[in-house]
C-alpha cells in the first residue's frame, strides 16, 4: 500500500485549495464580478456530490486499481482510454499551479525576473517532487499540510479583518446563464476529487475505507474557498480582475503590515508549498496513467516528457497569462467539465460490470473446481479387502 | 607441528619474525614449555602471579599421570577465560588481542589465556553531551569496558551481543548490542549483512562504519545514530534498536537512526516534560535559523527588501551605505571568516583560545566593518546563524553546508531559490529510509503514537510504547499507566 488515509486526505485538500485561490478568483471576478463566489459554491457542490460516487466506486473496488478494474470490465482497450483521459486531465491540472507560481515570482515577488531561466529550476523542482514514489509524496504533503493550512487561515484573516463585506451585496441579482457558463469556462480547476480514481487499491484503509473525513474536508474547503472569495471582491471590488493572485493579494492591506512589513509574503510563500505539491502531484498521477497505457517501466522518463511538455507550455504556447488562460478556458469547457460529470458515472458503471464479471468467473471456476472433483473415479477398493470379501463368500 | 623447534619457530614466523612478541622458556616436569605474548597489551600482574604460578605448581603434581596440558588448564581456568587452539588466524587473533599462547612439548593443542592489560582512558564525561542532570558516564576508546557499561544496565538474558570483526589488517573488533526479544531482527541481518560485506584494510573509528554501511545514493545526511553516553544507548536499545559498539572508538552507532532524535538530547529524559517540549522548540527554530538565515537576508537585500518594515529598511540601509560588495559576496565572505575561526579554534592550543577571539571578533570583525568591508547586519547574522548551527551539534556538519548552498540560492535567485531549494531538501528528506525506518517519522509519515516523543514531550507515565516507526517487535513498553495521583496510600487527599 502507497498511501495512508491520512495522507490521501491531506493530498486532496491541497491540490483542492492550491489551485483555487491563486489566478482563478481574479478570471471569475470578471465575468461575475460580486456573484463570482457562487461559481465556488456551485462548483464545489457539484464536486462534493461526485466525490460521492468516487467514494462509492472506491469502497466496491475489491482491492483492485482502476486500471484492473476497467480492463476486468472493457478489456485492455478500453482501460487504456480512460487512463488517457485521466492523463490528460491530471497533465492539464498540472499547468495551472505551474503558472500560479509563475505568476507569483516572475510578476508579484521580483522587479524582474528571467523566467525562462528560472522556470527551468521550477520544471527540475516538480520533476524531482513527482518522479518520488506516491508515498514519499504523500509524506511530503503530511509535513507540509498544516503550515499550508496556517499559512491560509492567517491571510484569510488579515484579509477577512480589512474587507469591506457590503461591496459583496445583493448577493442573488444574476442570470442562471451567466452562471452556468463561467462554471464551464473554468471547469478545469475543479474535479480534484478525480485523483481518487488513481488511488484507488492503493490507500490503506485498515478496514475502513476513505469516507465522511474526506467529505467534511471538501466541503469545508468548498465554504472557506467561497468565502476568500468575498473577501477578496470586498477588498479590490471593480479592481479584482487585475489582482493576479488571491492568495499574494488579499492580505495586502493589513495594518499589521504597517508595523511589521509584509511578514505575511512569508506566508504566502508557505502557502505556495502546496502549489509545488499539486502540481507533483498531479504530474505523478499523469505519468502513472501513461505508464499503464504506454506500458513503460521507468516512470523517470514520462515524468521528464511530461515536465517538458509543461515548460514548453508555459514558455512559448501561453506566452502571456491571457493568452494560458483563453487555452485553459478552452480545454475547460469541453473536456474537463465532461471529466468531472461523465467520469466518475462511467467508472462505476464500469466496476459493476467488473465486479459481476468477477464473480461471474469466481463461480464459473468453482463450478469447474467442483466438477473436476466429481468426475475423478473413485478409488479402487483395496486388495485386503477384495480378498476378506471373497473369503467371506 | 612436529618437534619443538619446528612449533616455536612457526608461531614465530605468523608474526613475521615481530621483535614485540616475546618467548619464555620454561622447562617442567621433563617438557619444554613456551610461552608468546606481546608484552605491552598483557596484565603483567595476571601473568606473574597467575600463569608463572601455575605452571611453577605443575612441579608439585609431577607424579600424577595427567597430562601436563590438563593439569595446566585446570590450574590457569582460575586466572582468566582460557581456550585450546591451533589455527594459526585464532594464535594470531589472541596474541594481538593480548593472550599468552602456551605450547607445551609433544602436544598438538596450544593453550590460550586471555591476560588482555593494555592501557586505556579511564571512563569521563564526554565533551559533546554534558548533561546538568543525569549519568555522566561516557564511553571509551576499549569495546570491552563499553559492553560492561550496557551490560551493567540491562541486566537482563534477552540482551545479544553478536561479535564480527572488520578490516584486513586492523581486525577491528565490532559488537552489535541490541534485546532480541524487542528488536526488528530484520534490522540485525541487514546490519550484519552490510558489516561482513564490508572489504576494508583498517576501521580506525566508528566513523569509518558510519559510511561504509550507508548506501551512496544518499550519503549527504547520516542513516546511524550516533552516542557516546550508555545511558543514551540504553534507552536506545529500549526502544528497539540495534547498537554498534567499535573497538577503539568512544561514539558507539545506533541503527535504525530517524532525524528528529538529533532533536533530542540526554538532558531532556532529566527534565520537566514542559520545559524540555520548550528547548524543542527552540531547537527547532534555531536549525531552520542556521539553514535559511543567511541566505534569506541576502534575498532580502537583492529583491525583497520590501518586505521589511520601514523603520527597519532605513536603518538597514544606513548601515549598509558605502558597502561595495554586492550582499551574497559579503555573507559568503563573513560566513568564509566565521569557518576560518571555527578550525583555528578547534586546532589552536587552548591557552591562545582568549588571544584567538580577541582577534577574530573584535580586531578583525571592527576593522573589516570600519574598513567597508562588511557590515554589522552581515556579522549579527552570520553569528546567530553560527551559533545557532551547535544547537544541534550532531548535525552541524549538514547544517553548515546546507546554510553556504542556500546562501549563494538566496543570492542568485532571492526567495524563489529558497523556497524550492527546501522543498527538494524536503522531498528529499521524506523520501530517506534508515533501515526499514522512515527518516522523517514521526511526522512523515505520521505516527500519532511516537509524537508523545516529539516536538512535545509526554511526562514518561504516558509513553506506554515504543517507537512503532521502528517496526520492533515488542511495542509495549508500559502495561500500566500509572499516574501520580498525589494523595496519600489510601487514595484520601
Amino acid at each position: 500500500m502507497e498511501l495512508t488515509k491520512r495522507q490521501a486526505l491531506f493530498l486532496i485538500t491541497i491540490c483542492f485549495v492550491a489551485n483555487k485561490v491563486q489566478r482563478l478568483p481574479s478570471l471569475v471576478s470578471s465575468a461575475l464580478g460580486r456573484h463570482g463566489f457562487l461559481v465556488f459554491f456551485a462548483m464545489g457542490v457539484i464536486d462534493v456530490l461526485f466525490l460521492l460516487l468516487a467514494l462509492l466506486f472506491n469502497k466496491n473496488n475489491r482491492g483492485k486499481t482502476t486500471y484492473q478494474i476497467c480492463k476486468t470490465a472493457g478489456g485492455k482497450f478500453y482501460a487504456k482510454i480512460i487512463y488517457v483521459l485521466l492523463g490528460i486531465y491530471y497533465l492539464a491540472n498540472a499547468l495551472l499551479p505551474y503558472e500560479a507560481v509563475h505568476d507569483l515570482f516572475a510578476n508579484i515577488l521580483f522587479d524582474f525576473l528571467s523566467w525562462e531561466t528560472y522556470s527551468l529550476v521550477f520544471a527540475i523542482t516538480v520533476f524531482f517532487v513527482a518522479n518520488r514514489r506516491l508515498k514519499n509524496i504523500g509524506r511530503l504533503g503530511e509535513i507540509f499540510y498544516y503550515t499550508i493550512a496556517l499559512s491560509f487561515i492567517v491571510l484569510l484573516v488579515l484579509g477577512a479583518t480589512t474587507t469591506n463585506y457590503q461591496r459583496t451585496l445583493p448577493f442573488a441579482d444574476l442570470e442562471a446563464k451567466m452562471l452556468i457558463d463561467t462554471c464551464l469556462t473554468y471547469s478545469l480547476w475543479f474535479g480534484d476529487f478525480l485523483i481518487i480514481y488513481m488511488i484507488v487499491g492503493k490507500v490503506k484503509e485498515d478496514g475502513k475505507k476513505l469516507g465522511w473525513q474526506i467529505i467534511l474536508m471538501y466541503s469545508i474547503c468548498v465554504i472557506v474557498i467561497s468565502f476568500a472569495y468575498i473577501v477578496f471582491y470586498g477588498l479590490y471590488e471593480h479592481l479584482s480582475p487585475s489582482q493576479n493572485s488571491l492568495i499574494s493579494s488579499i492580505s495586502q492591506f493589513s495594518l499589521l503590515n504597517l508595523e511589521i512589513g509584509r511578514i505575511d509574503w512569508f506566508f504566502v510563500l508557505f502557502f505556495q508549498i502546496g502549489t509545488v505539491v499539486a502540481s507533483g502531484v498531479y504530474l505523478h498521477l499523469a505519468s502513472q496513467s501513461f505508464q499503464e497505457v504506454f506500458g513503460i517501466k521507468d516512470k523517470k522518463y514520462i515524468v521528464l516528457v511530461l515536465v517538458a511538455l509543461i515548460y514548453i507550455a508555459d514558455i512559448f504556447v501561453f506566452k502571456s497569462i491571457q493568452e494560458g488562460v483563453s487555452i485553459i478556458a478552452f480545454i475547460s469547457k469541453y473536456f474537463a467539465i465532461s471529466m468531472i460529470l461523465f467520469m466518475p458515472i462511467i467508472l462505476l458503471i464500469t466496476e459493476i460490470v467488473a465486479n459481476k464479471k468477477t464473480l461471474k468467473k469466481y463461480n464459473f471456476d468453482k463450478y469447474q473446481i467442483l466438477y473436476q472433483k466429481n468426475k475423478q473415479p473413485q478409488k479402487e477398493p483395496r486388495k485386503e479387502l477384495k480378498e476378506k470379501e471373497a473369503v467371506s463368500e | 607441528m612436529a618437534t619443538k623447534k619446528d612449533i616455536t619457530q612457526k608461531i614465530l614466523d605468523l608474526f613475521n619474525k615481530n621483535a614485540e612478541v616475546v618467548v619464555r622458556k620454561f622447562f617442567v616436569c621433563e617438557k619444554h614449555i613456551n610461552l608468546f605474548f606481546i608484552d605491552c597489551l598483557i596484565n603483567k600482574e595476571l601473568f606473574a602471579s597467575g600463569i608463572i604460578g601455575g605452571i611453577n605448581k605443575l612441579e608439585e603434581s609431577k607424579g600424577s599421570k595427567e597430562k601436563i596440558i590438563d593439569k595446566l588448564e585446570k590450574e590457569l581456568i582460575a586466572v582468566s577465560t582460557i581456550k585450546r587452539i591451533k589455527e594459526e588466524k585464532e594464535i594470531q587473533e589472541e596474541i594481538f588481542n593480548g593472550g599468552v599462547i602456551i605450547q607445551i612439548e609433544g602436544e598438538e593443542w596450544l593453550l590460550a589465556v586471555n591476560t588482555a592489560g593494555y592501557s586505556k582512558r579511564a571512563i569521563t564525561e564526554p565533551p559533546t553531551a554534558s548533561v546538568v542532570r543525569g549519568p555522566r558516564e561516557g564511553f571509551i576508546e576499549d569495546i570491552e569496558t563499553n559492553i560492561s557499561l550496557i551490560r551493567r544496565r540491562l541486566k537482563t538474558p534477552s540482551l545479544a551481543i553478536k561479535r564480527l570483526t572488520v578490516g584486513e589488517r586492523t581486525n577491528t573488533s565490532i559488537a552489535l548490542v541490541y534485546l532480541d526479544d524487542i528488536v526488528n531482527h530484520k534490522v540485525v541481518k541487514e546490519l550484519e549483512k552490510n558489516i561482513k560485506s564490508i572489504d576494508i584494510d583498517g576501521v580506525i573509528d566508528s566513523y569509518y562504519l558510519e559510511e561504509l554501511l550507508t548506501k551512496s545514493s544518499s550519503k549527504f545526511f547520516k542513516k546511524l545514530g550516533n552516542t557516546e553516553k550508555p545511558d543514551v544507548l540504553t534507552a536506545k536499545i529500549l526502544e528497539g534498536r540495534v547498537g554498534i559498539i567499535v573497538d577503539g572508538s568512544p561514539i558507539v552507532l545506533s541503527a535504525p537512526f530517524i532525524l528528529f532524535e538529533d532533536m533530542q538530547s540526554p538532558g531532556d529524559y532529566y527534565d520537566i516534560p514542559q520545559r524540555t517540549s520548550f528547548v524543542r522548540f527552540v531547537r527547532f527554530v534555531g536549525l531552520i535559523l542556521a539553514i535559511l538565515l543567511p541566505g534569506m537576508y541576502v534575498a532580502l537585500q537583492s529583491y525583497h527588501y520590501r518586505v521589511l518594515p520601514i523603520n527597519f529598511l532605513i536603518s538597514l540601509l544606513s548601515s549598509i551605505e558605502g558597502i561595495s560588495f554586492p550582499p551574497i559576496l559579503e555573507i559568503l565572505f563573513v560566513l568564509f571568516l566565521f569557518e576560518i575561526l571555527n578550525e583555528a579554534s578547534v586546532r589552536m592550543p587552548k591557552q591562545l583560545g582568549m588571544a584567538l577571539s580577541i582577534i577574530g571578533a573584535l580586531v578583525l570583525g571592527d576593522t573589516a566593518v570600519q574598513a567597508g568591508i562588511i557590515t554589522p547586519p552581515s556579522i549579527v547574522v552570520v553569528a546567530i546563524s553560527g551559533i545557532t548551527l551547535y544547537i544541534i551539534p550532531n548535525e552541524s556538519s549538514e547544517a553548515s553546508l546546507l546554510r553556504t548552498l542556500f546562501t549563494i540560492v538566496g543570492g542568485v535567485a532571492g526567495f524563489y531559490g529558497i523556497f524550492l531549494g527546501f522543498i527538494i531538501l524536503a522531498t528529499h528528506l521524506v523520501s530517506i529510509q534508515s533501515y526499514f525506518a522512515p527518516y522523517m517519522a514521526p511526522y512523515a509519515p505520521s505516527v500519532d503514537i511516537d509524537k508523545k516523543d516529539g516536538f512535545t514531550k509526554k511526562p514518561l507515565s504516558y509513553m506506554s510504547t515504543r517507537p512503532q516507526s521502528l517496526r520492533i517487535k515488542n511495542i509495549i513498553r508500559q502495561r500500566s499507566k500509572t499516574k501520580s495521583q498525589g494523595g496519600n496510600a489510601d487514595g484520601v487527599n
